[in-house]
């Protein structure tokens, strides 16, 4: 076990070794290559066949030109798709637009550093400000409706609301069938008192950590909070992202997190929990439905 | 120096000030468009319920009988198409819902069999679309409109 650790270490070691700015860059044309890749639009072909090409041929990523490419490639996905992507792909656009400028800077690292920084925190930013203006967030509403309806938080309705994998079943097959029959009439959800407070409770979580991310990346005071701000962001992808797995979000942070975190230990943090990510995403939500099938089967 | 100070401007406030334009423009969207909150890159993910795929297109066809029914563009290709369909839920602008209820009208489309007693005329009188959003109030879901109700006639 020891010897597994040392060498995950060197090799993270060797990762880590200077220009960061490097491994990053490189990381980038990896999550191009591979995100969106379960929503496919033709649009999406040659940005990735020009990241395959920068993988296939590193010395690529150095240079200006395949950088340009990609952000052109991503520009006219975006805008040929602009009212119908999600938050993570337009994130992902900016950051190609970042890469391409430290491409051609000559201070690449300070310059991926800190859109890295400023990036991140006006994300959440505006993540948080969308709690508040959306209005369904300050009652619980929206994750009340968000466990009872959607598949995905299944396992946060059954362990922290007390609700059995029937009851959301019968949740759900009432919205299909209203959304099938084009009714407006109201219908009752089934849930419970305790799954009403847990949104509650989880709803005013969410703004905190992702209120204190915004901060802690836009502010520099005050100082604590801006020192501990890579640990809040790692709070916040590990607490969220383990229930409910958005791959592509969660890998663009962690590229983005090591790039400006100033601390060697966050950089490998950063790293590992990227490298892991296949792993540790998905495997709250396995183990939960390997055991919800074992105990079917009792 | 002004050089200098525009390559300065490019490397440290370009991205960041893209970022909160286009996240600002979605806001102003979302608020008097009917733009999806989830998506338009305002980061609106996650912050309410009202995302196209729980988004209804409610049509209604009148002959010139004055028979009524329901479509489901969702399933009528001819008229919509899957991603066209997605990007009406999506953005549903007045301009864009006529142009669907024209091509609607053009399209003459029949009930199914057990939403008319008698057959309806090929002569289509009326096509009336409207989008509606998912509401939850801690009990109940309930649709509501979240566009005025378009209209077309031949």
């Amino acid at each position: 076990m020891t010897m597994i650790f040392q060498r995950w270490h060197r090799w993270c070691e060797r990762l880590l070794q200077p220009p960061r700015y490097l491994l990053v860059l490189r990381l980038t044309t990896w999550l191009l290559l591979l995100h969106s890749i379960d929503e496919w639009f033709w649009t999406m072909l040659p940005e990735k066949l020009l990241a395959a090409a920068m993988i296939l041929y590193p010395r690529l990523v150095r240079q200006r030109w395949p950088w340009l490419g990609l952000s052109l490639c991503l520009i006219v996905h975006n805008l040929w798709h602009w009212a119908t992507l999600v938050n993570h792909e337009y994130l992902y656009t900016y950051w190609v637009l970042v890469c391409t400028i430290a491409a051609c800077s000559r201070t690449p690292r300070q310059v991926l550093s800190w859109n890295a920084r400023w990036l991140i925190g006006l994300c959440f930013l505006f993540a948080t400000g969308w709690k508040f203006l959306a209005g369904e967030y300050l009652d619980g509403s929206f994750l009340h409706a968000t466990f009872l309806l959607d598949s995905r938080l299944a396992m946060g309705a059954v362990l922290l609301g007390g609700l059995d994998l029937s009851t959301l079943a019968e949740n759900r097959q009432l919205f299909e069938t209203m959304q099938a029959a084009g009714s407006i009439d109201p219908q009752n959800l089934l849930s419970s008192p305790r799954m009403a407070g847990m949104s509650l409770v989880l709803s005013y979580w969410t703004i905190l950590i992702e209120g204190l991310v915004a901060a802690s990346f836009l502010l520099t005071v005050p100082r604590w909070l801006y020192q501990k701000r890579d640990w809040i962001l790692v709070c916040f992808v590990i607490t969220t992202y383990a229930v409910i797995p958005v791959l592509g979000f969660g890998a663009l942070l962690m590229v983005m997190g090591l790039i400006q975190t100033k601390s060697m230990r966050m950089a490998y943090v950063y790293l590992g929990l990227l490298i892991w990510m296949p792993l540790w995403m998905p495997l709250p939500q396995g183990l939960f439905w390997a055991a919800q099938r074992m105990l079917e089967q009792m | 120096m002004l050089k200098r100070s525009l390559l300065r401007l490019l490397k440290t406030v370009a991205l960041p000030l893209l970022l909160t334009s286009v996240a600002c423009r979605q806001i102003v969207l979302v608020h008097t468009a009917g733009l999806s909150p989830w998506h338009g890159g305002g980061f609106g993910m996650f912050a309410s319920l009202d995302r196209d795929e729980r988004r209804i297109l409610m049509t209604t066809v009148q002959d010139c009988d004055g028979r009524q029914w329901s479509l489901d563009l969702a399933a009528t290709p001819q008229v919509l198409s899957p991603a066209a369909y997605t990007y009406i839920t999506t953005f549903p602008t007045t301009p864009q819902l006529r142009t669907v209820a024209e091509r609607g009208l053009a399209h003459a489309p029949q009930p199914l069999a057990t939403e008319v007693t008698t057959a309806p005329s090929q002569c289509i009188s009326r096509v009336q679309l409207q989008v509606w959003r998912l509401v939850y109030d801690g009990e109940a879901i309930a649709y509501e409109p979240i566009t005025s109700l378009v209209e077309v006639q031949p």
